[in-house]
């Protein structure tokens, strides 16, 4: 029983530690997507390059 | 130098006049967040005076000295023995002591207060404060009384505020009335903070007051002449009014909660939705309290208990809501108008009340429904969703800490009561209320506690866990120092004096040079302002515009059904000499995101329409004085 409620907080654990860091990466992703117009034709040259 | 003396006299006058109040109805004994609550009383007291000196007709700036002047006396009353002393040798190392201790976060905390005091000691430049609250506190110091003209709707809302901003601009200037909004935000700071300290200890306490600190929202209006921030403080006052009955059982808290709701309600109507949730709080505390044990003290009953909240809810603005049942029938004038309809009054109504009652519906709202609502948190945090915040694309990172009370074993009550809070607030705002980020401040800032709670337990967690929550914590230090940085740079550089007040007016108000144009070279102007609200504040007595002046003006339609000739001959019947279009404006009103359809082609229509004006201005014009950055000044002819 102790070892199943142990796995299940470390589960729990990982979801929660997973949803902070999906969060956050979805709020910088917006943030950098903003300026798509710029980096776009950026990464086409690089890609080229 | 002068704004900084006049907000340190007016803080120390109001805290003294609360400090007098409270001491009286709540004994001598130390009071949980005297401080905060004593300054909100004190303004309170201010404001009233303000509306009370115009209701006389004697809004002088000699009277508001007097006002100000007599309030100070009253320190030394309040301190009683060994002011002196208190001041120099218990606060000063307290301060110390404390920002030793919990070092950096305070030092952050300092940080952005610096800001926000330079920035607000830079000229007003946010359209709706420009075009509403200090706009009208600037009618309201040039008549010297509170005017009951009804050509302007936006006036009639209530005024408590703008009372305050009233008092601040006829002292000195309009940064005192800013700094007057950044005084709200301190107390409910301090209030905040001295709750959480009660409740969880000093780190609690300072990183409650860093994350509210987070807010965008918060970040950006705390030094504008904007009323949300204040709004949002006295709410939360009232709320941790309630908290503080709920734990000591003492009905003064009540009374105080009342009060500050009262306070509320007198900035804004969604102080509503505050009033109302208190009351299903103290009905359901009344009713818990009576299941486990008879009533405490005084034998005193629900009933008891609502009359101690409602009566001082009520009376404190009962003047502005009384003014707006005789004068429009309605006491919420301009909304609600469907209710006051149904019971039978007939509300009046201004011009161009039609197009604002259309943009309040359709304005950037998402679809109220149940399922939205089930994904509202989702939609206030997610980019894709995002409700306009006033922040650009600035997320509130600290929140996605929130769900770790998942983790935690025994959630405190005051958490749950916090979390019931907000869930009722931020229903009753997505059904009834305006779908932009300034109105839910309350909440957001109240949220500040239990999220500040959970990083709290989260690092004293194990290892993974502990990272997260700290990575989280240090970027959202990074992002909001930037975003304070981004949005505030230039206003703190001008409060600093780095910048003139000038050279920063010319960078951020697209009409500044006009209106400049106008000042230095033909100073008897007679202007009529189109399109434009940011010019009609600088412009002072030297416009007529779309209000005070003549009701006709106010509206648009008006002018729009004129013919070019018809336009000409009225303009200079009422001795206009000059026409100042913004058609930058125009061409970049706001059409949101998720209006309907229907909304986005009436928007369309709207724009056409008022690019269509400027052009017949610019027809009617006799010369172009100055066109630049899509704002045109013209002289009409002879």
């Amino acid at each position: 029983m102790a070892k199943l409620n142990r796995f299940r907080g470390t589960v729990i654990e990982a979801l929660f530690i997973l949803w902070v860091f999906w969060c956050v990466g979805n709020y910088l992703w917006s943030f950098i997507y903003q300026y798509e117009d710029k980096i776009v034709p950026l990464l086409r040259i690089i890609n080229r390059g | 130098m002068v704004e900084l003396i006049l907000f340190c006299a007016l803080a120390s006058a109001a805290w003294a006049i609360g400090r007098l109040t409270l001491r009286q109805f709540m004994g001598g004994k130390g009071i949980p967040g005297e401080t905060s609550f004593s300054i909100a009383i004190g303004l309170g007291v201010f404001s009233i005076l303000t509306l009370a000196l115009g209701l006389m007709g004697i809004l002088y700036t000699w009277v508001l000295y007097l006002v100000l002047g007599s309030s100070l006396l009253l320190i030394p009353f309040t301190v009683k023995r060994k002011w002196v002393a208190t001041l120099s040798f218990s606060v000063f190392p307290k301060l110390v002591r404390g920002i030793r201790q919990a070092g950096l976060v305070y030092a952050l905390i300092a940080a952005i207060l610096i800001v926000e005091l330079l920035s607000a000691l830079a000229p007003p430049t946010d359209p709706d404060a420009l075009s509403l609250h200090l706009l009208r506190a600037k009618y309201l110091l040039e008549r010297h009384r509170i005017d009951f003209s009804t050509t302007n709707f936006q006036f009639q809302y209530p005024s408590f505020m703008v009372c305050l901003y009233t008092f601040g601009m006829g002292l000195y200037n309009d940064r005192v009335a800013q700094l007057i909004h950044l005084l709200t935000m301190i107390m409910a700071l301090m209030g905040l903070h001295t709750f959480a300290r009660r409740k969880g200890g000093k780190s609690l306490a300072s990183i409650t007051v860093l994350f509210f600190l987070f807010i965008p929202m918060v970040n950006y209006q705390a030094s504008t002449g904007l009323v949300d921030v204040g709004l949002a403080s006295y709410e939360i006052l009232a709320l941790i009014a309630l908290l503080y009955w709920e734990e000591t059982e003492s009905n003064i808290w009540i009374f105080l909660s009342g009060t500050m709701t009262g306070f509320a309600l007198g900035i804004k109507y969604s102080g509503l939705f505050a009033f109302v949730i208190n009351i299903s709080l103290i009905l359901y505390v009344g009713f818990r309290k009576r299941l486990r044990r008879p009533f405490p003290q005084t034998g005193s009953t629900i009933f008891s208990y609502l009359t101690l909240y409602i009566l001082p809810a009520l009376c404190i603005p009962s003047f502005w809501y009384i003014k707006n049942l005789v004068m429009f029938s309605n006491p919420f004038y301009p909304l609600l108008s469907e209710v006051f309809s149904f019971l039978g009054l007939t509300p009046a109504y201004g011009p161009g009340y039609e197009w604002w009652n259309f943009l309040l519906k359709n304005q950037g709202s998402i679809e109220r429904n149940i399922k939205n609502l089930l994904i509202l948190p989702w939609i206030i945090t997610m980019p894709a969703y995002r409700i306009p915040l006033n922040t650009g694309t600035v997320p509130i990172f600290y929140l996605t800490l929130l769900p770790g009370l998942l983790l935690v074993r025994n959630i405190p009550g005051w958490i749950k009561t916090i979390f019931a809070y907000c869930g009722a607030f931020l229903i009753i705002w997505f059904f009834f209320g305006l779908h932009i980020g300034r109105f839910i401040i309350t909440p957001l800032a109240l949220l500040s506690l239990p999220t500040a709670f959970s990083a709290l337990k989260l690092i004293r967690g194990r290892k993974p866990l502990k990272i997260t929550a700290l990575s989280v914590i240090i970027l959202s230090v990074v992002v909001s120092l930037g975003t304070l940085a981004y949005k505030k740079g230039d206003s703190a550089l001008t409060g600093a004096g780095m910048f003139s007040d000038r050279q920063f007016l010319e960078r951020t108000v697209r009409s500044f040079p006009a209106v400049q144009y106008i000042l230095e070279n033909s100073p008897n102007a007679k202007v009529i302002v189109f399109l434009d609200n940011q010019a009609e504040y600088y412009l002072g007595r030297k416009h007529l515009s779309f209000g005070a002046e003549d009701p006709s003006s106010y509206s648009f339609d008006y002018w729009y059904k004129m013919s070019p000739e018809a336009m000409k001959k009225r303009l200079k019947n009422t001795g206009v000499t000059h026409i100042l279009v913004n058609e930058y404006s125009a061409r970049n009103l706001w059409i949101p995101q998720m209006v309907t359809p229907e909304a986005r082609k009436r928007f369309e229509i709207v724009i056409r329409e008022k690019l269509e004006m400027a052009e017949k201005l610019r027809r009617i014009a006799s010369r172009t004085v100055l066109s630049l950055q899509g704002v045109s000044l013209y002289e009409v002819g002879r």
